[in-house]
């Protein structure tokens, strides 16, 4: 064995055990059984990446058990009980945990992202929350992509605020937000503009739902 | 001669016009039906072009249209929204004509009507610009119109939308329009579930369905009835 092949062999060796990690990242490396909260948290996310959402919280709540103020643990878990919520409180619950997060400083997009989701879900009182939380990070983070579930990304952002906007009555709100997505050329005053994928509505209110329809089901997620 | 004389009888003649007066007829139509009302003018002095503002509310109607008839047939006409619920009307002749001393009609206004039977909307003309041949202005009052959704006449026309939560898209906004319903919700199912609906806006009401895990697609079905008839409508959803 020569000294290019001994070389190489211990490269792969090295790459096999720090799990594969992706090229010049800082993932941290997770063992079989995490021990640390920055370990829980990794393979929390892995979980949450492969769609195993009771796993993941779980490995969360290792995580927070450990260190109750892990901004990263607590984003996991506000994004875990959001996937699995059925019902307002597991939505409240998934708020609380992203507000947590915000309260030890993990403000990030992602953060800001899931709990306005949340709250869109939640609706209500919520939805101007959620509005603004959704529209702050397209605005303030035009390249958003939600690392952990990549498909979710600025135009969900918009999209959100669109969706709130509707749902407290104010369509031509939410046509602004959904024009920042992909104009329309729907315009409140002119109905031969109420058009949507060669449909024509019979009012402003109706085109601009149809439109969101539209745009819902092309980008939601 | 028969004719000249009923002519006289039924048209006034100039000379008992007294000032410029504007005027707007009433119309109805039922929702997503298109109301017409007519803008009149009674004339004393020669006309070259006229400019007005027309109130309205937009969620009883919107506009659709106009154009020049009767006495202003000649004229150029056009209707623009300036802003939510005010309409400029501005008619003009390309040429030297003159709209001379008279009375009756001179353009037809098209509206979308909007909303719940019974709503109605004041048809308020403002900011009157009337100017004679020379472009001098002259003075003018007006009559208001007004505009008032009829009862339907067919079953209501209903559509769903259907905004899944970009966070988790099992999580679905139902929002249905209703044209011609009955003002109460209508009755929603997600899947065989019945999902309670509340009203948002006039026509618009708003739902929310969370569904299964693992649920690839969701049907919707939406159903409201008038004195007319009953309607449904429906559409299947693909969950991601």
């Amino acid at each position: 064995m020569n000294l290019r092949t001994t070389l190489l062999i211990m490269m792969l060796t090295v790459v096999a055990l720090t799990g594969c990690s992706s090229g010049g990242d800082d993932t941290p490396v997770v063992p079989t059984v995490p021990d640390t909260p920055a370990e829980f948290t990794a393979r929390g996310w892995q979980y949450f990446e492969s769609n195993n959402y009771s796993d993941a919280l779980a490995d969360f709540n290792s995580a927070l058990a450990l260190l109750p103020d892990y901004g990263q643990a607590l984003s996991g878990r506000g994004w875990c009980e959001l996937k699995l919520a059925v019902d307002s409180a597991g939505l409240t619950a998934s708020v609380a945990a992203f507000t947590a997060a915000m309260m030890v400083d993990e403000d990030t997009s992602e953060v800001f992202a899931g709990r306005a989701s949340a709250l869109l879900a939640l609706g209500g009182d919520n939805l101007d929350v959620a509005s603004s939380n959704a529209y702050g990070v397209a605005m303030n983070d035009p390249s958003f992509v939600f690392s952990h579930q990549q498909s979710i990304d600025t135009k969900d952002m918009f999209l959100i605020s669109a969706f709130a906007e509707a749902g407290m009555g104010d369509f031509n709100s939410a046509l602004y937000q959904a024009d920042l997505i992909e104009v329309s050329g729907i315009e409140a005053d002119y109905p031969e503009t109420w058009l949507v994928a060669g449909t024509s509505y019979s009012s402003f209110n109706a085109s601009v739902l149809a439109r969101l329809h539209q745009l819902s089901e092309q980008y939601s997620g | 001669m028969v004719l000249n004389l009923m002519l006289l009888v039924s048209l006034p003649a100039a000379a008992d016009i007294v000032g410029n007066t504007l005027d707007l007829s009433d119309g109805s139509a039922p929702a997503a039906a298109l109301a017409t009302v007519t803008l009149g003018l009674a004339n004393e002095d020669a006309v070259g072009g006229i400019q007005v503002d027309i109130l309205f509310d937009g969620s009883v109607a919107a506009f659709s249209g106009m154009a020049a008839s009767g006495r202003g047939a000649g004229m150029t006409a056009e209707g623009r929204v300036v802003e939510s619920g005010r309409l400029r009307v501005v008619m003009y002749y390309s040429g030297s004509g003159t709209l001379a001393s008279g009375t009756g009609p001179v353009a037809e206004l098209a509206f979308l009507m909007q909303g719940s039977t019974g709503n109605t909307s004041a048809l308020t003309i403002t900011d009157i610009v009337l100017s004679d041949t020379d472009g001098n202005d002259l003075t003018a009052s007006a009559t208001p119109g007004s505009l008032t959704v009829a009862d339907p006449v067919g079953s209501p026309f209903l559509n769903i939308s259907a905004l899944k939560n970009p966070g988790d898209t099992h999580i679905v906004m139902i929002m249905v329009t209703v044209s011609g319903g009955s003002g109460d919700a209508p009755i929603v199912s997600a899947s065989g579930s019945a999902v309670t609906m509340s009203s948002l806006a006039d026509g618009v009401f708003q739902g929310q369905h969370h569904a299964l895990s693992g649920q690839s697609t969701l049907t919707i079905t939406a159903t409201d009835s008038n004195s007319n008839g009953t309607s449904n409508a429906q559409i299947i959803l693909a969950l991601p």
